[in-house]
């Protein structure tokens, strides 16, 4: 009797495996039966409205655009805040500004508004929101002077007209013109008055932006519904946007399977292969203009010594690296140099060369043989820890013993760059390179804020500053050129992985890939959904 | 009785503000530092010290702490790091999301493992036993994410009967739809609770069965069933207070793991956001919270004890009286 129950349990168990199991076939029916549907309506002619669904793996904290920094707040704020305009290496993409004019010296940039802007709440957008918005800044108790100055010194601004403003330079900086490009404004007259910006209840309650989809409803931690702006000054076709906290990565997955959203980020290659073999969804791949990179410590007493950062350098063979920790060009290839050509200026430089006996030589003389050096990376980045690994494995080959350690994004960040006690000799971290070369200043010039345990030079910083003080493109791409060979020749980092942003998206809906530009999506007017 | 009661309540305060000590320690020394969150690259160091100052993270540990729990003392729970929004507004805002998830998993553990107990120690080695036994097994050893994710493919992706994530539809807020939505983490959360439950209420159920109590009231005729649920019962659910009482603050803290499965907006994610954060009056907040309820619970447990089982006030009024 006893043996019979628990067969029947058993029985039972192993059912309910199977159900589970066999669940990708039943799945692929009910998928085929769809896709027989869908061959049979679907033109593939673009439909009004419609709406789409993203998830995010955290929720915005507010929303006022300025009080969002990090990728939640760039992302789900997007569509409610435009920029003026866009600087990009393909041209300049205008928004809230109409046009922009660089002064002969440099030093003036005056921008036009277009006409009849309209914030969510119907007030019109003027000059006098932008001037607020510098004062605004400028003021240290609202904790966001971004764009304000320049080598810290403060920029005038100017009314010329309703629409036309002009901002002054103190000196020449030709990255500031992508800088006030790109700020976002919010309106003078919801936030005008308000004691504290910064803790003010209305940006937790209100968020009247100037962009095609405004808020129709937060519900904190869950989700932010967005609704079509009908008083936007172009064309809008989805009517709705919605983002969807979802933290777990599996459950993402498995909803955008389910069809509760409608477009995914892939970053493995199996993923990537398992949404490209179903004709269901759609493969879009936008450079991410994202280097990443193992960095050597200036405070490590081993790796003070470019000898020894050359001997490392030399024994990497990056291309293996990225085949191992990606699998596939379309995830990731080689990287080069500090730079990509997502940038502005971008010359197709050779990367280390790797030669093992060359590196078992150097690794001799440097004095490095038999020792053992501490990697750390970032946990919670994808590919970081097979990267690690992976070098971890090389850098056995030619004699060095390395110590992999991860960390999660605040404590990782804590030690690459904010302290600076060289209690680590390698670093495995990444970086968006895309737009202004001088946006990667901050990173990798000894003048920088994340330069603490930089290995650097004071002629890279001087090429840094150099490339800013001029707005001739010509010379500019002269500097930068150069400063991609004296990094690679100082021994500063070794660029790994260029990757690419890779995107699942449900085949009806189109324009995720019309600006290639990430993190997506730029311009939402772009989306549209087809039947 | 109400000394017993005074005094335990005084020797909450050592604990509480023990508590407080290390957990203020704790998150200090783990590597992070909030203000990193604000330090942009064209900041001078006199700026960011002045946003330390601002933010209240100039000073050693022990001077912050002491401001912390000044503040705390007066009621002020202090605000955010991260959105600058008041501490207490946004923990009290996510609460009513995990209370419901929390107590409704707890809710059915102990309807589902009451009678499961007392099946599985009355049939003691028999096949009702054995079944249940094995099922308590599975569900103690089971991970809670990987049922979790096992119930949506099932239940979500392929059968499409239950929704696979978040609390309610977007733009929905009928009762009856966050209803749907509690289905499937409400029953992944007290999978593990009903097996810890049942193998408890079985022990006591059989140590019980073979108390003289029992016997007499066999000898004396009264029915089986008479016997379970008017003597033996009560006795058997007293441990539950304990572990009810325990659980009392996951009540309020939630699961970390599992609401982020099912990306249910409670306490469980705030908490998770706060510590990647490194929001330390977030993460003060919500420690403490956590702490004074597992510290009520368990009081509360004890009183219930006392009353459940008179012997215990006895004993309690003996010691107190000597």
């Amino acid at each position: 009797m006893k043996k019979r129950i628990l067969a029947i349990f058993l029985a039972s168990v192993m059912a309910v495996g199977l159900i589970a199991g066999c669940g990708g076939k039943s799945e692929e029916k009910t998928t085929d039966t769809k896709e027989e549907t869908q061959k049979e309506e679907a033109t593939g002619e673009k439909i009004e409205g419609g709406s789409i669904v993203r998830a995010m793996p955290t929720d915005i904290s507010s929303l006022n655009i300025l009080y969002e920094t990090g990728d939640e707040g760039m992302t789900m704020l997007k569509p409610v805040y435009d920029p003026l305009y866009i600087v990009s290496k393909d041209g300049v993409r205008y928004y809230l500004a109409e046009s922009h004019e660089v002064s002969d010296d440099g030093l003036t940039i005056t921008v036009k508004l277009r006409d009849n802007l309209k914030w969510h709440d119907g007030e019109s957008i003027t000059t006098d929101d932008v001037l607020w918005n510098f004062e605004f800044r400028m003021n240290p108790d609202n904790k966001s002077s971004s764009g304000t100055k320049v080598n810290q010194k403060p920029v005038t601004v100017e009314k010329i007209d309703e629409l036309t403003f002009s901002v002054k330079l103190p000196e020449v900086s030709a990255s500031y013109v992508a800088t006030l490009g790109s700020m976002k404004l919010i309106p003078k007259h919801v936030y005008e008055g308000e004691e504290n910006i910064a803790s003010s209840a209305l940006n937790t309650t209100q968020g009247v932006g100037s962009g095609p989809y405004k808020v129709k409803e937060w519900k904190k931690g869950e989700s932010l519904t967005l609704e079509k702006f009908d008083d936007y000054y172009r064309d809008v076709n989805l009517d709705t946007v919605i983002f969807k906290i979802m933290p777990n990565e599996s459950a993402q997955e498995i909803a955008f399977e389910n069809g509760e959203l409608n477009i995914i980020r892939v970053s493995t290659i199996d993923k990537y292969e398992k949404y490209a073999a179903n004709d269901n969804y759609e493969m879009v791949t936008l450079d991410e203009g994202r280097i990443n990179y193992m960095g050597f410590n200036s405070n490590s007493e081993l790796m003070k010594n470019i000898e020894a950062r050359k001997a490392i350098a030399t024994a990497l063979d990056v291309p293996a690296i990225v085949e191992g920790a990606y699998g596939s060009d379309d995830i990731a290839v080689p990287a080069k140099t500090v730079f990509c050509d997502q940038n502005f200026y971008y010359e197709d430089i050779d990367g280390y060369k790797h030669d093992l006996e060359e590196a078992k030589k150097l690794v001799k003389e440097a004095g490095l043989e038999g020792k053992t050096l501490q990697l750390v990376y970032n946990s919670s980045r994808a590919n970081m820890e097979d990267c690690a690994l992976i070098i971890q494995q090389q850098l056995k080959e030619v004699g060095i013993n390395v110590e992999v350690t991860g960390y999660e994004t605040q404590g990782f960040f804590e030690k690459f760059f904010y302290t600076d006690l060289g209690d680590w000799d390698l670093g495995l971290n990444g970086y968006s390179t895309n737009g202004d070369n001088q946006g990667d200043e901050y990173m990798f010039s000894n003048q920088g804020f994340l330069s603490k345990n930089l290995c650097t030079t004071d002629e890279i910083a001087d090429l840094w500053n150099k490339g800013d003080a001029t707005t001739d493109p010509e010379e500019r791409a002269q500097i930068y050129a150069e400063l991609q060979q004296q990094i690679k020749d100082a021994y500063t980092m070794v660029p790994i992985s260029d990757c690419n942003f890779i995107l699942a998206v449900d085949k009806h809906l189109k324009g995720c890939d019309a600006i290639n530009v990430v993190p997506v999506f730029e311009d939402y007017t772009q989306l549209y959904m087809t039947n | 009785m109400r000394r017993y009661i005074v005094k335990r309540i005084l020797q909450m305060i050592p604990v509480i503000i023990l508590v407080s000590i290390f957990s203020f320690m704790i998150i200090h020394f783990a590597p992070g530092d909030p203000i990193n969150m604000y330090i942009r690259q064209d900041m001078t160091q006199q700026e960011i010290d002045e946003l330390r100052v601002d933010l209240g993270l100039d000073g050693t540990i022990a001077e912050q702490y002491l401001a912390w729990l000044s503040n705390i003392c007066r009621g002020n729970w202090g605000n955010s790091l991260i959105n600058h929004q008041p501490v207490a507004k946004q923990i009290f805002e996510k609460l009513p999301a995990t209370l419901l998830l929390m107590g409704t998993s707890f809710v059915l553990s102990i309807l589902m493992s009451i009678p499961l107990g007392l099946v599985s120690g009355m049939r003691k080695n028999k096949a009702a036993d054995q079944f249940i036994s094995i099922f308590a097994y599975i569900g103690i050893s089971i991970p809670a994410f990987w049922l979790a994710l096992m119930l949506i493919i099932i239940f979500s992706l392929n059968l499409h009967w239950l929704p696979s994530n978040g609390m309610r539809t977007v733009g929905s807020n009928s009762v009856l739809d966050i209803l749907w939505h509690l289905i499937l983490p409400g029953i992944v959360l007290s999978v593990g609770n009903t097996a810890v439950f049942t193998r408890y209420i079985r022990s006591n159920t059989i140590t019980q069965l073979e108390e003289e109590y029992v016997l007499t009231a066999k000898a004396k005729g009264v029915s089986k069933r008479r016997i379970m649920t008017g003597h033996v019962l009560k006795n058997c659910l007293l441990p539950i207070i304990t572990i009810a009482g325990m659980n009392l603050a996951s009540l309020v803290t939630g699961s970390f793991i599992i609401e982020s499965v099912f990306g249910w907006p409670g306490m469980g994610t705030l908490g998770m956001s706060a510590i990647n954060s490194r929001d330390y009056p977030m993460i003060m907040g919500f420690t403490m919270l956590s702490c004074v309820i597992l510290i009520i619970g368990n009081f509360i447990a004890d009183l219930l004890y006392g009353v459940a089982d008179p012997r215990i006030k006895q004993e309690v009024k003996k010691i107190h009286e000597s």
